[in-house]
């Protein structure tokens, strides 16, 4: 299955990729996507797909998205991480509630000993706080 | 138009019945059952390529070696080898082999031509990159001369690979675009295909590299002409009814027929064409429909036989009361286009398309999609669409 279908009760659906089609995509774009969709929500104009898709979205969070970029962040190179930070450093300045999940890695960043995964982590989160 | 005509609401429902009538059946078709007398073309991946590529030119070599006499053989693209799959409603290229010799003086120009195209598509592949048309003819102006000579070559190789063009690298510039209720990824970015601007998302060539990730429409609709797709772009047409738009201004191209394709088939939503009330529009449906003849060799990847022409019909002309100045005379050649459609399989098969067809013989009249703004520039978006989407007047 490519496409998680689901119905509305006008007749109209919406149609998402299936998580598992996501496996071989860069780290941090489950993330991305996760938050791109959550922010179109309202846009479906019904309740119950809404949760249905919500539900959907904090399964890839919390089976895909999240635990991605935790072992990028523990077992990746010190270039890989930073190529991850740029990247999420960009989101987090358009769509900083996508960077909420990850706060706790990107705490345990700011005790890095490279200077710049240290510099990255610490932008991300203010952004956070700001 | 009257007040009352005005306050007409559209619920698009034969759109809504055929869509949910897919869904019920679920994919269309995932495997195309292909006639005996067909040749088998596949979509590959670079290092598929790379194999038959190899053990092609492995195959030349052991011709020299024993024989002296190289040769390589592929699937004939004349006419005579092209083949209608009514069952699929496709065109496809039939089993007739034709055999190109290294050694004639006939041969020789079209036979090194080829072996540079061949080089190329191993530096592409190889490399990891993607080359035009017209650039692969910038690789050697002076042993292609033309680029017909070049684009030759390139699909020979494809043929010769059993392979889609696309599998080669080589791709054509891009010309189509889309907007609409659509999100699709391109490696690293998100493009959310409903804020691209009024010219919407460029078509890329390099559909190896796009994913469809995202969608909430519910039709797709296919757009001749780029001032049509103004028009709808203008009145942000996918707000109102969820679809996605498409055009490639003209002809569809290998990159727009192949995307078109793809949504279809992943989507799983109705897909209608809005052309011009001439053969020539007619022509362009139906390419969409079962593939060009040229490209035969690719229409499993290129074709979406599911597709519907909403208009413009012969008879929408007198229904929606073009008026006779925005209406143009067929001239000899519409007519003899007219008469050759009427001619192919596919239409004879189609009752509804050949009496629009020969409606339009007997009238002697075409019109362009513009005509409708004859009534207002709204009219298009307003009322006519949503009408023939709703009471499910296509063919």
């Amino acid at each position: 299955m490519d496409i998680r279908i689901f119905q509305k009760k006008d007749g109209g659906v919406v149609q998402l990729i299936d998580k598992e089609k996501m496996l071989d995509w860069p780290i941090e774009l489950p993330l991305k996507f996760v938050e791109d969709v959550r922010s179109r929500l309202k846009s479906y104009r019904d309740a119950k797909v809404e949760e249905e898709i919500s539900n959907y979205l904090d399964n890839i969070l919390t089976n895909l998205a999240i635990p991605k970029i935790k072992e990028a962040f523990e077992g990746a190179t010190q270039d890989t991480i930073i190529s991850i930070l740029s990247s999420i450093e960009t989101l987090s300045e358009t769509n900083v509630g996508a960077i909420k999940p990850i706060q706790s890695q990107l705490e345990n960043l700011t005790k890095n000993t490279n200077k710049t995964i240290v510099a990255h982590a610490q932008r991300i989160l203010n952004n956070l706080v700001s | 138009m009257s007040q009352k005509q005005k306050k007409k609401s559209f619920d698009l429902k034969a759109a809504k019945d055929l869509f949910n009538e897919y869904i019920e059946k679920g994919q269309v078709k995932t495997k195309i059952e292909f006639p005996m007398d067909v040749v088998k073309i596949d979509d590959l991946n670079r290092k598929e390529v790379l194999s038959r590529l190899y053990k092609l030119v492995d195959d030349v070599l052991t011709k020299i070696y024993t024989t002296g006499r190289p040769s390589i053989q592929l699937p004939s693209r004349s006419g005579s080898n092209i083949r209608w799959d009514e069952e699929n409603d496709l065109l496809l290229l039939g089993k007739q082999i034709m055999e190109k010799q290294f050694h004639t003086l006939t041969s020789v120009a079209d036979i090194t031509r080829l072996m540079r195209v061949l080089e190329v598509v191993t530096e592409l592949l190889n490399e990891n990159l993607h080359a035009t048309k017209r650039e692969v003819f910038y690789t050697d102006v002076n042993l292609f001369k033309e680029q017909k000579n070049s684009d030759k070559s390139i699909e020979d190789i494809a043929t010769m690979l059993y392979t889609t063009r696309n599998s080669t690298h080589i791709v054509a510039a891009p010309r189509g675009s889309c907007v609409g209720r659509l999100r699709i990824r391109d490696q690293t970015d998100i493009i959310d295909l409903e804020s691209q601007g009024s010219g919407g998302w460029t078509i890329s060539p390099f559909l190896d590299q796009i994913e469809i990730i995202e969608s909430d429409a519910e039709f797709i609709l296919v757009i001749e002409k780029n001032a049509a797709m103004m028009r709808l772009s203008e009145a942000r047409f996918w707000r109102k009814y969820p679809c996605i738009l498409i055009t490639a201004q003209g002809v569809g191209n290998v990159a727009t027929r192949m995307f078109l394709k793809r949504l279809n088939k992943e989507l799983n939503l109705p897909t209608f064409t809005l052309v011009d009330s001439d053969p020539y529009g007619h022509y362009i449906h139906s390419v969409y429909l079962r593939g060009s003849k040229r490209l035969s060799y690719e229409s499993p990847f290129l074709a979406t036989p599911n597709i519907k022409l909403l208009g413009v019909l012969t008879r929408d002309l007198d229904k929606y009361k073009i008026p006779t100045e925005a209406r143009i005379k067929m001239n000899k050649q519409d007519e003899k286009r007219t008469k050759d459609l009427l001619q192919e399989g596919f239409v004879k098969t189609n009752k509804a398309w050949e009496m629009d067809l020969r409606l339009a013989l007997e009238k002697k009249e075409k019109a362009e999609i513009q005509a409708f703004a004859s009534h207002g520039f709204k009219f298009l978006t307003d009322d006519y669409l949503p009408e023939k989407l709703t009471t499910g007047d296509w063919i």
